[in-house]
């Protein structure tokens, strides 16, 4: 008798211990939204690579369970998703990703026409626009710095600000840059349209001149010193992303610039899109902050595309005939590359199917990130 | 070799004299108490007034020799060394504390009582009123660092320093004796001075676009200038090559002509521009439908090797 009356006992407490005992309704919730961003991943084609980890680790870390000191949750200390988290947490995954982006970007495009590093630098008032949008909406000026830096739309710098200025916001602002990221292809092409004449889609831009190979190797030694100095604080992202970029263009390093961005960019991806995901745990994400910070993220997104295809507009006033920039390229100095210079390429060629402007869209495309560190930086140092 | 030895000497002590100066200018005067009634407690459970120093430097610094005061008066550059020396009040030397390890920090109780021990200083500091503190070089002269702290600072708090010159009122919870202050003050005072006098961003936004452009159209302009030398270099380097010789070339054989050719390819493939001209070349082609029209019969030409001839060789045997 005692045996059954034991079991039963052990049976009823291990009812409570499983997930369906535990599970809340904002569980439930979340879980559907991690797998939306994994069908949007899969069926749509939507960033898969980030998707697919953040959404699953949205289902992971929304798995309910009871807090008795098992040491498997995320935020519980000495467990193995800790561990993963800590990457997150003192912002180290962002710089190593920045290292794979260097070692796999071509700055070619950028070196052939220096002045479309303005393009980029411009498109940052997205960041900036959204920083006052978000005051106005009553943030505190670093959550509002957090929640702005979406706006150029970088994932990594996203983390990386958002870690430091506002870790409590942290999950909702990355799981936000990466959505509007992957929606860039919605949210872009009518800017574009509504913002350009028919005239203007149909410029022809100079071909790019040739860039020599040390030039290649000068610009991310120059580029770090420059920008680094400017802004000391953006140096973990500036500093791995030149790093990267010089290991790729030194042609001496090939072994190690293969490695940054192919197996090591991939691992850090996986765990910093896992934990990202994890840290999105319902009581934490599900809040009127999140709507808001959505919002903000949409308008951001918007500002920059749209102040970065206005600025070459303006910059059209001051250039010869025959060095027209065509505005389409603006929307690439938002720094999702290359998806936004993507997006360039064909908006010009549906009004002109011989109007190939991928090259040209993505010196501006490059130099949103570059501009979204420094900003990054600048809002670091004012504000940390 | 005399006079080799003697500069070498020379050198050394330059060298240790300067790495000794730079040493004390790691020492900063970093956290200081004035009216001490609920928080810490000197080696004999006291309460009273107290200064922090800190070495800001990843290396160890003896602070012992080192003079504190609370006297302003010290600053009068018309006093002389033993003058100034007998207004403040010297850290002993034999301590091991007082050999601070890298940003390490070490408090001094300014009660009036040096009896007590090495961290005891012979002067006190009186609440309500303004209170100078300054931390001098062993010889009497040389200032390392100073401060004022404001009558106004309430019991318990602290006059506390951070990012090595910004001074800011600390709460009882905040004070830090004998550690690195907390930055979490120094950042909410950041916040809050944003919150106050740029409520609606317009200042971050014109001071964050302002850098940021800045520093891009210094990387523009730079690597403008520089793209621009680059191409007079190439010209010149073209310019320098010699020409290729318009006698026609000697008529070659099949072989030596396919064996250039592949050369050529080869060549080609590894050159950017040969590799732009070709695709160049296949877009204008595609655009202008310009491109070869296909017999559309496939032909396969056999390879020659070991299989085929075994094969005929079975076949052959067979059919006789």
């Amino acid at each position: 008798m005692d045996t059954w009356s034991f079991l039963t006992t052990k049976f009823s407490d291990f009812l409570t211990f499983t997930g369906f005992a535990c599970a809340e309704w904002g569980n439930i919730v979340m879980i559907l939204v991690g797998a939306f961003f994994i069908y949007l991943a899969i069926k749509k084609d939507f960033e898969p690579l980030l998707l697919i980890p953040i959404g699953f680790g949205i289902i992971l870390g929304n798995i309910p369970f009871k807090a008795v000191g098992l040491e498997i949750g995320l935020y519980e200390d000495n467990s193995v998703l800790n561990f993963f988290y800590s990457g997150v947490r003192n912002g180290w995954y962002p710089p190593l990703i920045f290292l794979g982006i260097g070692a796999l970007t071509d700055f070619t495009a950028l070196l052939a026409n220096p002045k479309l590093l303005l393009v980029g630098g411009a498109a940052q008032f997205g960041i900036f626009g959204a920083y006052m949008i978000a005051l106005l909406m009553g943030f505190e000026p670093n959550q509002a710095a957090g929640i702005a830096i979406i706006g150029g739309a970088d994932g990594p710098t996203a983390i990386f600000l958002s870690s430091k200025l506002a870790p409590n916001l942290m999950g909702a602002i990355a799981v936000c840059a990466y959505s509007y990221m992957a929606l860039v292809p919605l949210i872009q092409p009518p800017l574009m349209r509504l913002l350009t004449t028919k005239k203007e889609r149909t410029i022809h831009m100079k071909p790019q001149r040739q860039v020599s190979q040390t030039e290649r190797i000068i610009f991310p030694i120059v580029g770090l010193l420059l920008t680094a100095f400017l802004v000391p604080s953006g140096l973990p992202l500036l500093g791995m992303l030149f790093f990267g970029n010089l290991l790729k263009e030194s042609t001496k390093t090939t072994r190690l610039a293969k490695t940054a961005g192919s197996a090591l960019n991939d691992a850090i991806v996986m765990l910093l899109g896992l934990t990202v995901g994890c840290s999105t745990q319902a009581s934490e994400f599900l809040t009127w902050n999140t709507i808001m910070i959505f919002i903000l993220g949409a308008l951001s997104f918007v500002i920059a595309s749209s102040s970065g295809v206005l600025f070459v507009k303006f910059m059209n006033l001051f250039l010869s005939k025959d060095k027209k920039l065509n505005p389409l390229i603006g929307n690439a100095g938002v720094s999702a590359v290359p998806m936004a210079a993507r997006i360039s390429n064909q908006i010009g060629l549906e009004y002109d199917r011989k109007n190939f402007l991928l090259m040209h869209a993505m010196g501006p495309n490059v130099a949103g990130v570059i501009g979204s560190a420094l900003a990054a930086g600048v809002l670091l140092g004012f504000l940390n | 070799m005399k006079s080799k030895k003697t500069l070498v000497a020379i050198l050394c002590c330059v060298a240790g004299i300067t790495a000794y100066a730079q040493g004390l200018a790691n020492l900063k005067i970093t956290e200081v108490v004035v009216e001490n009634t609920d928080g810490l407690v000197d080696e004999y459970g006291t309460h009273t007034a107290w200064i922090e120093i800190g070495n800001t430097s990843w290396s160890s610094t003896n602070v012992s020799g080192c003079f504190l005061t609370c006297d302003p008066g010290v600053l009068d550059p018309n006093l002389s060394a033993p003058q100034r020396i007998a207004r403040m009040s010297q850290i002993p030397r034999g301590d091991e504390r007082t050999n601070l390890s890298p940003k390490g920090h070490l408090v001094f109780f300014a009660d009036g009582r040096t009896n007590l021990g090495t961290l005891h200083t012979n002067f006190t500091l009186t609440p309500g009123q303004e209170i100078f503190v300054a931390l001098y070089e062993a010889n009497g002269t040389v200032l390392i660092d100073s401060v004022r702290v404001p009558a106004t600072l309430p019991a318990n708090n602290s006059w506390s320093r951070f990012d090595q010159q910004k001074w800011l009122a600390c709460t009882p919870d905040k004070v830090t004796p004998n550690s690195a202050n907390d930055n979490t003050v120094a950042k909410a005072d950041k916040i809050a001075e944003f919150k106050e006098k740029d409520p609606h961003g317009f200042a971050m936004t014109i001071l964050g676009m302002g850098i940021v452009l800045s520093g891009l159209l210094i990387l523009s302009i730079l690597f403008t200038l520089f793209g621009n030398i680059m191409h007079r270099v190439n010209c010149k380097k073209d310019n320098a090559q010699p020409k290729p010789s318009t006698q026609p070339a000697k008529k070659a054989d099949a072989a030596t002509e396919i064996a250039v050719a592949s050369l050529a390819l080869h060549q080609a493939l590894a050159d950017d521009d040969a590799v732009k001209a070709v695709i160049a070349m296949a877009l204008y082609e595609y655009e202008h439908d310009a491109h070869d029209e296909e017999s559309g019969i496939i032909t396969i030409i056999p390879q020659a090797s070991p299989w085929p001839q075994r094969s005929l060789a079975m076949n052959n045997h067979f059919s006789k």
